[in-house]
C-alpha cells in the first residue's frame, strides 16, 4: 500500500503530466475568471478530448482545470465585485471593499495563499481518509451499493437544488434516460423506438456537453455585453502582506479549511454552502464582527480557505463510493467512465496508486493556480473585458465540434443540442442538471446492483441491517432541514 | 407558462415510457417501473403546485416581471441561434458552417467587421487546424458541398 501511495504521488511530477496539468490550470483559471462559466463547463468541453488518453494524464487535465476554477473566480470577486463562480460570492463581501480602500493586492494575496493552502489541506484530508474508508467500502455488497447509488442521486437532487421535488424529478428523469438502449440483464433493447443510434443509449459526450456546455453559452448569448473593466492594481509588497495574513490568522485558516472539507464530504451540499458556513463561523468567532463586510481580512480568508479545501472533501465520497460530493464531481464521474474506470470499491482495490495520483494532482494544481495568479493576476483579469456575445457562440461551436469529434457522427451534435436546450430549460425553471446527469451516469450501475441483490437475497435484501442503516442515514440526511424547522416551530408555539 | 408546459411534457413522456415498458419481460421492466412510477407521482404534485402558484400570482400581483427574468422572446431567440448553428453545420459542414455562424451572429450583434473577421478566422483555425489536422477528425463537409461534389 505504501508503494502505491508513493508511486501515485510521484507520478504527478512526471514532466508530461505537469505540462498537461499546467495547461488544464490555465483553462480553469480563464473559465473561473469569466463570470457565468465555471469548471463544470470546462469539464464538459474537455471530456471528449481525453478519450484514449492515459488515465493520470487525462485527470491531470480535468482535475487541474476543475480545481483552478474557484481560484480564478476570486480574482474578479475582489477586483470587480463580480464572483467568477458561485463559491466566490462570499469573497466579494470583504474583498471588494478592500479593493475600494486601495488594498486590492493584500486581498488578492490572502485569496491566492488561502486557496493554495486550502487545496493542500483538502488533499491531505483526502489522503488520510482513503486508508480508513477502504476496508469499510470493501465490505459493501450489491444491496448496500444500490442504496448508496439511490441515496447519492437523491442527495444531489434534494440538497443541490432549490426545490426537493424538482431535484428528485431531475434525478428520476436521468435514471429514465439511462434505461434507453441495450440492457445487459435481459439482452433487450429498451425505449429505442427502432433507432439504431439509440442502441448504445444516449451517449456520454453529447450528454455532458449538452447539459453543462450549452446552458452557460445560451446565458452568455442572452446577457451579451462584457462584465467590466479592471482599474485596480496590486503591488508585489501588498501581495506578500496578504500572504503573511494567512499565518497571522492560522487558526481561522485551519478552521475554515476544516469546514470546507467536512461540507465537501457531504454529497450534494457543495461549495456554495461551504463558503457561507466558513464566513459565518469566522464572523461569529471574530473579536470585531462589526468590521465584516467593510473590508475585513478574515472575511476574505475564511471563504477562500474553505473554497479550495472542499474539493478534497468532495472527492472522498466520489472515489470511495462513486457518489459525487458536488455537481462538479458528478461531471468528473463522466471523466472516470471515459478513461474506463468506475469509482467505488473496485477503484480503491485495483487502482490505489491512481487514487493517490489524484490527491497529488489536486494539491499541486491548487498551488500552480495560485502561483500563476500571483505572477499574472493583472494580465489574467483583463479576460473579463471580453464580451459575452463573443464567448457564447464560441462555446456553442466548441460543444458542436467536441460532440462530433469522438465518433464523427452528426447525430451526436444534434443530441448535444437537444440535451442542451433541455438543460437550459431545466436550469431556468429550477430543476437540477447535476441530478439528471448523476441519474444518467449511475442508472446502469444501480440497475445491475438491483438485479444482483434480487437474485442473491430476493426482496429480503431490503431488510439487511446495513441496508436499513443506510436508508435511515439517508432519510435523516435528506430531511434534517425539515426536522430542524419542525422542532423550532414546536418550540416557538410551546 | 413554461413552468407548467415543461413538467407536463416530461409527464407525458414518462407515462409513454411506462406503457411501453409494460410490454417488456419482467427483468427489463421491473427497475424502470420502480423508478418511473414515483417520478410520475412527483410530476403530478409539481404540476398541481405550479397551477396553484400561478393562480396565486394572478390574484395577488399584476406587476411587471422581476428584473433579470428571461422573457419568452429572449428565450426563443437564443434557442433559434442554437438551431441556426445546427442547421448551418448540416448544410455547410464543419469548416464553413460554424465560421459563417460567428460572422452572422457577431454582425447582427453590432460587432465591428475587424473583430468579426478575427473571430471567424479563429473558428476556422480551431476546427480545421486543431480538430481536422492535429486530432485527425474527419470533418463533415455538409449537404451542400457533398451535393456539389456529386
Amino acid at each position: 500500500m505504501l508503494t502505491d501511495i508513493l508511486n501515485g504521488f510521484l507520478s504527478v511530477f512526471d514532466p508530461m503530466i505537469m505540462a498537461v496539468m499546467f495547461g488544464g490550470v490555465l483553462v480553469g483559471l480563464t473559465l473561473g475568471i469569466l463570470p457565468g462559466l465555471s469548471g463544470i463547463t470546462g469539464l464538459a468541453i474537455l471530456i471528449p478530448l481525453v478519450f484514449g488518453m492515459e488515465k493520470t494524464l487525462a485527470f491531470a487535465l480535468l482535475l487541474g482545470m476543475y480545481s483552478a476554477g474557484p481560484v480564478g473566480g476570486s480574482l474578479t470577486a475582489i477586483l470587480l465585485n463580480v464572483p467568477g463562480t458561485g463559491p466566490n460570492a462570499a469573497t466579494l463581501l470583504d474583498g471588494f471593499p478592500m479593493t475600494q480602500q486601495g488594498h486590492a493586492g493584500r486581498a488578492l494575496g490572502i485569496s491566492f495563499t488561502a486557496s493554495a493552502l486550502g487545496g493542500v489541506f483538502g488533499g491531505v484530508v483526502l489522503a488520510l481518509c482513503i486508508p480508513i474508508l477502504r476496508p469499510i467500502v470493501m465490505a459493501f455488497g450489491s444491496p448496500e451499493c444500490l442504496i448508496i447509488v439511490l441515496m447519492g442521486i437523491a442527495y444531489i437532487g434534494v440538497l443541490a437544488s432549490g426545490s426537493p421535488i424538482k431535484g428528485l424529478i431531475s434525478g428520476g428523469l436521468g435514471l429514465a434516460i439511462s434505461f434507453i438502449g441495450y440492457q445487459q440483464v435481459s439482452g433487450l433493447m429498451r425505449f429505442t423506438f427502432g433507432s439504431v443510434y439509440l442502441f448504445d443509449g444516449v451517449r456520454l459526450v453529447p450528454m455532458t456537453l449538452g447539459l453543462f456546455g450549452i446552458p452557460p453559452a445560451i446565458d452568455l448569448i442572452i446577457t451579451g455585453a462584457a462584465i467590466a473593466k479592471v482599474t485596480a492594481k496590486a503591488t508585489a509588497s501588498d501581495l506578500i502582506e496578504g500572504c503573511k495574513d494567512i499565518f497571522r490568522h492560522w487558526r481561522l485558516f485551519l478552521r475554515s479549511s476544516g469546514i470546507g472539507t467536512l461540507i465537501g464530504i457531504i454529497p450534494g451540499v457543495g461549495g456554495d454552502v461551504a463558503i457561507w458556513v466558513a464566513y459565518g463561523s469566522a464572523k461569529q468567532t471574530s473579536k470585531h464582527p462589526e468590521k465584516f463586510g467593510t473590508g475585513c481580512v478574515e472575511g476574505v480568508l475564511a471563504p477562500e480557505s474553505s473554497n479550495n479545501a472542499k474539493e478534497g472533501g468532495s472527492m472522498v465520497p466520489t472515489l470511495a463510493f462513486g457518489i459525487p460530493g458536488s455537481a462538479g464531481m458528478a461531471v468528473l464521474l463522466g471523466g472516470f467512465l471515459v478513461v474506463g474506470l468506475t469509482p467505488g470499491p473496485l477503484l480503491l482495490r485495483d487502482h490505489l496508486d491512481f487514487v493517490f495520483s489524484l490527491v497529488g494532482i489536486l494539491i499541486v494544481s491548487s498551488v500552480i493556480a495560485s502561483a500563476i495568479l500571483f505572477l499574472a493576476s493583472a494580465q489574467l483579469a483583463r479576460i473579463v473585458s471580453v464580451r459575452g456575445d463573443i464567448i457564447g457562440p464560441m462555446i456553442l461551436i466548441l460543444v458542436a465540434i467536441g460532440a462530433y469529434a469522438r465518433a464523427a457522427n452528426l447525430l451526436d451534435v444534434s443530441s448535444a443540442f437537444i440535451i442542451g436546450v433541455l438543460g437550459y430549460t431545466m436550469r431556468r425553471l429550477g430543476y437540477s442538471c447535476p441530478a439528471l446527469f448523476l441519474g444518467y451516469i449511475l442508472g446502469e450501475m444501480g440497475e445491475t446492483y438491483f438485479y444482483l441483490s434480487l437474485e442473491a437475497y430476493g426482496w429480503l435484501f431490503l431488510i439487511r441491517p446495513m441496508v436499513l442503516l443506510l436508508i435511515l442515514i439517508g432519510i435523516f440526511g435528506l430531511s434534517y432541514k425539515w426536522i430542524g424547522a419542525l422542532f423550532s416551530r414546536v418550540k416557538r408555539t410551546s | 407558462m413554461l413552468r407548467i408546459i415543461f413538467p407536463s411534457a416530461v409527464l407525458a413522456i414518462l407515462i409513454t415510457l411506462i406503457i411501453i415498458s409494460l410490454g417488456y419481460r419482467y427483468t427489463a421492466r421491473l427497475f424502470p417501473l420502480l423508478v418511473m412510477s414515483p417520478v410520475v407521482a412527483l410530476l403530478v404534485v409539481q404540476i398541481f403546485m405550479e397551477f396553484r402558484t400561478k393562480a396565486k400570482q394572478e390574484m395577488v400581483c399584476k406587476e411587471d416581471k422581476p428584473a433579470g427574468e428571461v422573457t419568452l422572446g429572449k428565450y426563443l431567440r437564443s434557442q433559434a441561434w442554437v438551431a441556426a448553428l445546427l442547421l448551418l453545420i448540416y448544410l455547410l459542414g464543419f469548416v464553413v458552417g460554424p465560421s459563417l455562424f460567428v460572422l452572422i451572429y457577431l454582425r447582427v450583434h453590432g460587432m465591428k467587421w475587424l473583430t468579426t473577421m478575427i473571430c471567424a478566422v479563429t473558428v476556422i483555425v480551431i476546427v480545421y487546424g486543431a480538430f481536422g489536422s492535429l486530432f485527425e477528425v474527419y470533418l463533415y463537409k455538409g449537404l451542400l458541398f457533398s451535393y456539389m461534389e456529386g
